[in-house]
């Protein structure tokens, strides 16, 4: 049996150190925000891609588009985008949010968790 | 191709989330190594995830190992991944089902069933694993992707293809669910059971599994016994032991082979030191230089570092010590834990075991198992460090009550006969040996000079300056009696050994003449002699002069009084006049005036004197305990009775009467 032995410990380097946040473009088109360039969507970050948005976020934006072509996602990402849509509607927005472009693996996580039928996902 | 009997990884990563992706990335490579299809590398590595994603969520408790290990085995038919963590771990719900759209949290678990063919989580103490297996070739049926199934999440679509290779555990194992197994509750909570009949490849699964899981256990307890085995031998010599030499030595031989390590380096920091010296080493011939602690070394010493930290310092070839680490020159290449052995906040000394190259690192029983004898150690050296201060102690207390024995015999005995005048002295030292005393030395029939002293400081160094002042005044009085050349040469003779240790000594010298009845005073910077005067009135008498030790040569002056206006003389040190009581008052020269004022009489005997005085002190300074020597000499005129000719002995502090002799008129 071959085994193989490997341990991951924290490097010091500057991906490493800006792990937590994700660095995202943000872009506004008339009423459209578009983000794109996320690379990672999940659990460590997922907070802080809300807080980012939110505070990015003009009064009069009614869609988001969130490219998600260069992004990973696991169920701490699903929860994050739900967390935004939740926080659009407290404050009473009538924002809609579409999901872009999903890696396979991301468009199987989307079906397994039903998000498919809770943001409009869409190739574009 | 993958070898028929299997491929295995492991891998280790710190507990929390910024270092999952990097561990997750490192087992899809090794799946992709083992030729998994394109769906069942997704699938892996999304399971994955959220299986790691909830080690580190419940993985941080007190004490837990703060490490996820992750073990992939991968062979021609399944896929079969643990996660490992070490916290309390969790309840696994008995449904799992995908929460409300709404819902932030609460995914996970869902999406690994859904992608797992079986899983179970195995809670224990101290341990949780979570085992997650796919058999190869199921993830590329056309449904796989597509499961809805929320009441059973683990079902596949009923196809028959997917049913096929979709093999769904029975109902029962053989194997108990929800039951505990040793210390601590290991329940085991098979999830993702459904009714289809049984199929042998399933069953066989399971059987290998459940031999796996007992397996595991068997070697937990046999690992258990032997610990616990060591742990009662320890035990049994803690307290009993004093010589942690030895007592280490059996102590880490035992945990070398509890844990498997190769070699192992005791370090103990002695008190009041800040260097850890190397006490014990699995091999006897290495001798390596103390290290001193500071921060500076701890970039080169993994010891020093776990010293100064307080916390385990690891050390493997992915983080391997500083070239120059006494740890690497001693054991190149090894890998292991320097653990830092604490009694409390209190640094004792440093733990390390290692292995050789080539060995896997530690398992978190391990590193338990050390974090235990590391305390028995700290318990050890604790023990015999107050055992060896107890003995010193004894020891001291021992040596002390000889030198007080030594200076109470250094007091009169009895006192020169003095016609018409009696004599009486007080000395009691604030701790087993003081600075004070006080003599009487004959100088003919009618003469005799008497000497009050008072070292400054008090224990040990003042009493050994009081003994060799006490000598040179003795010696001295053998060539002059005169007060005043009596100081000055005491003063030359004892200057350098007084300075050099920045002391000084305060006296009095009085020669007593009662021929010519006067009484010759020369003072060293000490208290005034007080006279009792027969007008009822208090005399302090201060000739001036320095205290001894000050100035190599000292002129020193003289006071006369004449006997015949005082009915009594006191010699005394400021242990009396700056006695406390328990309002923090110092009893004071005005208090001894009046008291003299008010008991001085013709009928007082210096006896007498001296009891009055000692019970006007006790009772000003009630249970306050001294915190001055205090000493007083008493010469009075007494009225010539006939009495027994009989000396007392000496009493504990030297309270001495001898009475007048009817041998001459006052």
């Amino acid at each position: 049996m071959r085994t193989r032995i490997q341990s991951f410990f924290r490097r010091k380097s500057a991906a490493a150190e800006a792990a937590g946040k994700p660095e995202m473009k943000i872009l506004r088109d008339g009423e459209t925000l578009s983000v794109s360039d996320i690379a990672e969507l999940a659990a460590i970050n997922g907070k802080s891609f809300n807080l980012q948005l939110s505070a990015a976020l003009p009064a009069n934006v009614r869609h988001i588009d969130i490219d998600l072509s260069q992004t990973r996602v696991d169920c701490g990402g699903v929860g994050a985008l739900i967390a935004l849509r939740n926080w659009a509607r407290r404050q009473n927005r009538d924002v809609a949010i579409r999901l872009l472009n999903p890696t396979h693996p991301v468009r199987r996580l989307f079906n397994l968790t039903r998000m498919d039928q809770v943001f409009p996902i869409e190739r574009k | 191709m993958i070898c028929s009997s299997g491929a295995t990884c492991r891998l280790a990563l710190p507990a929390r989330l910024d270092a999952i992706r990097d561990a997750v990335r490192g087992a899809r490579e090794f799946l992709a190594e083992q030729s998994l299809a394109e769906q069942e590398l997704t699938a892996c590595e999304l399971a994955l995830v959220e299986a790691c994603n909830n080690a580190v969520a419940y993985s941080h408790a007190e004490g837990a190992d703060p490490e996820v290990q992750i073990e992939l085995h991968c062979d021609a038919t399944a896929v079969e991944m643990q996660v490992i963590d070490h916290g309390p771990g969790f309840e696994w719900p008995d449904k799992v089902e995908l929460p409300d759209e709404g819902e932030e949290h609460g995914r996970g678990l869902f999406i690994i069933q859904s992608l797992m063919q079986e899983t179970f989580y195995l809670r224990g103490h101290r341990q949780n694993r979570l085992i997650m297996r796919l058999a190869r070739g199921s993830a590329d049926q056309p449904n796989h992707s597509a499961d809805t199934n929320v009441e059973n999440p683990g079902v596949r679509a009923s196809t028959p293809a997917a049913t096929s290779t979709c093999n769904q555990p029975p109902e029962e194992y053989g194997i108990a669910s929800n039951s505990d197994f040793a210390a601590g509750k290991d329940a085991r909570t098979p999830v993702g059971q459904q009714s289809p009949p049984p199929q042998l490849a399933a069953v066989q699964q399971k059987l290998a599994l459940s031999e796996h899981v007992i397996g595991t256990m068997a070697k937990e307890i046999c690992f258990r016994s032997e610990e616990l085995a060591a742990i009662f031998r320890s035990t049994s010599e803690l307290g009993r032991a004093n010589d942690i030499e030895a007592f280490s030595e059996r102590l880490l031989n035992d945990l070398l082979h509890l844990t498997g390590a190769d070699w192992f380096i005791l370090r103990l920091l002695p008190k009041d030191s800040r260097k850890l010296v190397l006490t014990n080493a699995s091999r006897a011939d290495l001798t390596l230089p103390p290290i001193e602690l500071i921060e500076d070394h701890a970039a080169r010493s993994a010891e020093a570092k776990a010293a100064l930290s307080r916390s385990n310092v690891s050390f493997h070839p992915q983080q391997p010590l500083h070239p120059e680490d006494a740890l690497a020159l001693a054991h190149p290449q090894s890998s292991g834990l320097v653990k830092p052995i604490l009694m409390g906040q209190t640094l004792l000394g440093t733990l390390t075991v290692g292995r050789h190259a080539g060995q896997p690192s530690f398992s978190s029983e391990h590193i338990q198992v050390l974090h235990t004898f590391s305390e028995f150690l700290a318990i050890q050296t604790i023990n015999i460090r107050l055992q060896q201060e107890h003995l010193d102690h004894r020891l001291t207390n021992r040596e002390l009550d000889i030198a007080r024995n030594i200076q109470q015999s250094l007091l009169p005995k009895s006192f020169p006969k003095l016609a018409g005048y009696g004599l009486s002295g007080f000395c009691r030292s604030a701790r087993q040996v003081g600075g004070d005393f006080f003599n009487v030395i004959p100088v003919t029939d009618d003469k005799v000079l008497l000497i009050v002293a008072d070292v400054m400081g008090k224990g040990v160094p003042a009493a050994l300056f009081a003994a060799t002042l006490h000598t040179l005044i003795r010696t001295v009085a053998e060539w002059t009696h005169r007060p005043v050349e009596i100081l000055e040469r005491v003063n030359r003779l004892i200057y350098d050994e007084l300075s050099g240790v920045d002391m000084f000594i305060t006296a009095q010298v009085v020669l007593a003449d009662t021929r010519r009845r006067r009484l010759v005073v020369a003072n060293a910077g000490h208290c005034p002699l007080l006279a009792t005067c027969r007008d009822n009135t208090i005399r302090a008498i201060s000739p001036e002069g320095m205290p001894l030790g000050i100035l190599p040569d000292v002129a020193f002056e003289h006071a006369v009084v004449p006997m015949t206006d005082c009915s009594a003389a006191i010699l005394y040190t400021d242990g009396l006049t700056e006695a406390r009581n328990a309002h923090g008052e110092f009893y004071s020269q005005e208090r001894l005036f009046k008291w003299l004022q008010q008991n001085q009489s013709p009928s007082q005997t210096a006896l007498s004197l001296s009891e009055g005085l000692l019970t006007e002190l006790k009772s000003f300074q009630g249970q306050v305990s001294l915190s001055d020597d205090q000493t007083f000499l008493v010469l009075a005129e007494e009225i010539q009775v006939p009495c027994p000719d009989e000396e007392f002995a000496p009493e504990e502090n030297s309270l001495l009467h001898l009475p007048a002799r009817a041998t001459s008129a006052v």
